[in-house]
C-alpha cells in the first residue's frame, strides 16, 4: 500500500508537472499525423488507455483569468479560451454560461462535448390518445449527432389496460417500435414509419435541456448543431463574427422581481418555421417554449442536479422534473431517477421498410 | 476512499499517455532508428515515391509505418475540438474542485473512440450489454487486465518484415488511447485456406491466412479469443469474429482497411474506417513488451471510465 501511494504520488507530481507538454505533443502528433511506435506503458499502469490526440486541438486554454468572475471553484485558476465577465449580458456570454454551467463543456478546450444521453425516469403521467397513463416506464436515448432518440415508454391507464411504444427518431425519418432497434434483425420486432410525427420529435429533441441550449449556440453561430458541436462555444462564436455570421439566435433580460431571466429566441434545426424561446435563471433553462404554426409546446424544467449515478458523478446536470404542455394541456410529466451522461453507445439505425416508406 | 483509487487509475493512465506521446514524438522526428526498406526518406508526396518490390514482384511492405490514428477507429472525431486533460473548475463544482481532478471525469468526453460516429452496429439485445460494459470499463476492459489488445484494436503494425512467403508485424504499445503494448505477429502468405482444426484453437491476434490479390495483401483472421474489444467503450466480439485486413503500398504510403465480421453479435459487418500509414524516416525501436500487474482490479468501486 505504501508502494503504491509513493507511486501515485510520483505520477501525479509527473502529470501535473507534463500536462502542459503533454498538450503541446499531443497537437503536433496530431499535425504531423505521425504515430509510429510509442514507449510501453509504465510497469502497474496495466497500459490503461488515455484519451486520444485525436480531433483538432485548437482553443486550447490560453492565458489566465486575471480574477475576473465565473472562474469556478478551486483549482489552478487557469482561464478557458473564453472567460464571461462577471454578470455580463451578452449573447455569447449568455451561452457559453449555459452551457459551463449544465456541465457541457469539457477537455481543457471547455468544448461542447455531449453527444448522448440515457434517462430513466422514476415516473410520471403521459397523455395517450387523450387518456391519461400512469408511467411505468420512461426511457430516454439520445444521440445528439445522428440526430436522434429513442423513447421507450410504457404505462398504465386508469382502466388498468397497458400502453407501450418506442417513438424513434433517426435523422430525416420518424418510426415507432415494438422493442428497441425493432427490424435492424430480421425477425425481431416490427418498425412503423410514423412520418407525421417527424416535427414534433425534432420539437422535442432540440428543445430538450441538452438540445436547446445546442440549438441555441448552433443558430448562433449560424450552423446546424452537427457542426457546432465539439466546440468551444466562445471561440466558435468568436470566429462566426469574424466571418460576417449574423447570429440566428436573439436575447433579452426580464426581471422579475429580483430575479433576472435571460430571455432567447431561435430556431429549431430542421423545422422550418418553428421558433424556441429558453428563459434561463441562474443560467439554467427554467423553460423552453416552442412555437409552430398555430401549435404552442412548453417544456418545463426544474429541479437541475447531478443525476448521474452515484458511481460515475461528473457534474454534468440535467432536470429532475420535466413537464410537456402542448396548446396548453400537460401531455407528459416525468421524474428523473437516473441520467447517464458519459458518452455511451446509443444508436438508431433507420429500418429498411422505415426507408421504403419514404420521408 | 472510492475517489482516490479511481483517480490513482487515472493518474496511470495519464502517465502512459504522456510516456506514449513522448515516444511517438521521437519517433516521429526520427528520433530512433536508422531508416527505413524502400522508398527511402519521404518527401513531398509519399505516395509518389517508387514502390519497392519483392522478388516475387509484389510490392514490399517492409518498413516503419506510422500515422493513421490512436483510436479504434483511427484519427478520431472529426471536427471536434479536444483539449489537454486539465478542466478548470465550473462555477458550481465544490470548492475542493481541481482542474487534475476533473480529469477523471472528462475522459470519456475526450476519447476520439466515443465520440465517433463510425462505430459497428450491434444486435439490439446486446446495446445494454454494451453500455453496462462501457460503465464498467475500467474492471471490465481487457487492458485493465494486461490482456493484450488483440485484433483489431492493437491497429496497424508499426513495423513490417516481408518476405516473399511470410510477413511479420511488430505492434507499438500505446494505441487505442496510449493502451496495450508491444506485441508481434507472423503470418504465411501461401494463399492457403483456414485449416479447421487450428482455428479451433482461440488466440488474442487470430488466426492468420494470407493472399495477394493483386498488389493488395489480404490477411483472413479467425479463431478469436473473445476476451479482447474492439476499442474502448465496451465493444465486445464474440469467438465468431472474423478479420479480413487489407495492405495496400502505393510508393511510401500504406493503406491499411480492416473489415470486422461478427454474425454473433453485429448486424451487419463493420468496415473500420481507413488508415493511412506513411513511411517513418528512420527505423522504429519498439520496446519488448513491459510488466503489468492487475493493479487495483478488484478494487475498481466507481464507473469512471477512460
Amino acid at each position: 500500500m505504501c508502494e503504491r501511494r509513493t507511486l501515485a504520488t510520483g505520477v501525479i507530481a509527473l502529470c501535473v508537472a507534463m500536462s502542459p507538454m503533454m498538450s503541446q505533443l499531443a497537437r503536433g502528433q496530431a499535425a504531423q499525423g505521425q504515430g509510429a511506435s510509442a514507449p510501453q506503458a509504465p510497469p502497474r499502469g496495466g497500459g490503461a488507455p488515455a484519451p486520444d490526440a485525436g480531433g483538432r486541438a485548437g482553443g486550447a486554454p490560453q492565458g489566465r483569468a486575471g480574477g475576473r468572475g465565473g472562474g469556478g471553484g478551486g483549482g489552478r485558476g487557469d482561464a478557458g479560451a473564453f472567460t464571461p465577465e462577471a454578470g455580463a449580458k451578452d449573447l455569447k456570454s449568455v451561452l457559453f454560461n449555459w452551457a459551463w454551467h449544465m456541465g457541457m463543456l469539457r477537455s481543457g478546450a471547455e468544448s461542447e462535448l455531449i453527444k448522448t444521453l440515457d434517462y430513466h425516469a422514476a415516473g410520471g403521467t403521459m397523455q395517450v390518445n387523450g387518456q391519461p397513463c400512469t408511467l411505468t416506464k420512461y426511457r430516454i436515448q439520445a444521440n445528439y449527432q445522428v440526430p436522434g432518440y429513442r423513447v421507450q415508454i410504457a404505462c398504465t391507464r386508469a382502466n388498468k389496460q397497458t400502453y407501450s411504444n418506442v417513438e424513434t427518431l433517426s435523422g430525416d425519418y420518424a418510426w415507432d417500435e415494438d422493442i428497441p432497434g425493432a427490424e435492424l434483425v430480421a425477425g425481431e420486432g416490427k418498425a412503423t414509419a410514423r412520418q407525421v410525427a417527424l416535427e414534433e420529435r425534432r420539437i422535442r429533441l432540440w428543445a430538450s435541456p441538452h438540445g436547446a441550449v445546442k440549438a441555441a449556440i448552433a443558430a448562433a453561430a449560424g450552423m446546424h448543431p452537427l457542426k457546432s458541436f465539439g466546440q468551444n462555444p466562445g471561440v466558435l462564436l468568436d470566429t462566426q463574427a469574424k466571418a460576417g455570421v449574423q447570429p440566428l439566435t436573439t436575447l433579452t433580460w426580464q426581471k422579475e422581481k429580483t430575479v433576472e431571466k435571460a430571455v432567447l429566441t431561435f430556431p429549431i434545426p430542421d423545422v422550418p418555421g418553428a421558433t424556441a424561446t429558453a428563459t434561463l435563471v441562474n443560467d439554467l433553462p427554467e423553460s423552453v417554449v416552442v412555437t409552430h404554426g398555430a401549435d404552442k409546446t412548453e417544456f418545463i424544467y426544474g429541479k437541475w442536479a447531478d443525476w448521474n449515478n452515484p458511481l460515475f458523478k461528473i457534474d454534468a446536470l440535467y432536470p429532475g422534473t420535466m413537464v410537456e404542455r402542448k396548446n396548453g394541456n400537460v401531455v407528459r410529466s416525468v421524474n428523473t431517477k437516473v441520467t447517464e451522461i458519459g458518452q455511451i453507445y446509443v444508436i438508431m439505425p433507420v429500418p429498411e421498410s422505415v426507408k421504403k416508406a419514404g420521408k | 476512499m472510492t475517489r482516490q483509487r479511481i483517480t490513482r487509475a487515472r493518474l496511470f493512465a495519464c502517465t502512459a499517455a504522456i510516456l506514449a506521446v513522448i515516444g511517438s514524438s521521437l519517433v516521429a522526428q526520427g528520433g530512433f532508428g536508422q531508416g527505413g526498406r524502400g522508398g527511402g526518406a519521404p518527401q513531398g508526396d509519399p505516395a509518389a515515391a517508387p514502390t519497392p518490390r519483392l522478388a516475387n514482384g509484389h510490392p514490399d511492405l517492409t518498413g516503419s509505418w506510422g500515422g493513421g490514428g490512436w483510436s479504434f477507429t483511427g484519427s478520431g472525431a472529426p471536427g471536434a475540438t479536444v483539449g489537454g486533460m486539465f478542466r478548470r473548475c465550473t462555477p458550481f463544482q465544490s470548492k475542493n474542485c481541481m482542474e487534475w481532478t476533473n480529469q477523471s471525469e472528462d475522459w470519456p468526453f475526450m476519447s476520439t473512440a466515443r465520440l465517433d460516429m463510425r462505430v459497428p452496429v450491434y444486435k439490439p439485445k446486446h446495446w445494454d450489454k454494451m453500455i453496462e460494459m462501457d460503465q464498467w470499463t475500467n474492471r471490465d476492459d481487457p487492458v485493465m487486465t494486461c490482456l493484450p489488445l488483440g485484433i483489431p484494436r492493437q491497429g496497424p503494425p508499426r513495423r513490417i518484415f516481408a518476405t516473399d512467403t511470410d510477413i511479420t508485424f511488430l505492434y507499438g504499445a500505446g494505441v487505442d488511447g496510449a493502451g496495450g503494448y508491444a506485441e508481434h505477429r507472423m503470418v504465411a502468405i501461401d494463399g492457403k485456406p483456414h485449416d479447421p482444426r487450428r482455428a479451433a484453437n482461440y488466440t488474442y491476434m487470430g488466426y492468420t491466412v494470407g493472399r495477394w490479390e493483386g498488389d493488395t495483401l489480404v490477411l483472413d483472421s479467425i479463431g478469436f479469443s473473445d476476451e479482447t474489444w474492439l476499442g474502448r467503450g465496451g465493444y465486445f466480439h464474440s469467438d465468431q469474429m472474423r478479420v479480413v485486413e487489407k495492405f495496400t503500398r502505393t510508393g511510401n504510403v500504406l493503406l491499411y482497411q480492416v473489415t470486422v465480421e461478427d454474425p454473433e453479435v453485429l448486424v451487419e459487418p463493420w468496415v473500420m474506417p481507413d488508415r493511412r500509414l506513411t513511411l517513418a524516416p528512420n527505423n522504429t525501436i519498439i520496446p519488448e513488451r513491459g510488466s503489468c500487474t492487475e493493479s487495483e482490479h478488484t478494487e475498481v468501486a466507481t464507473q469512471y471510465r477512460h
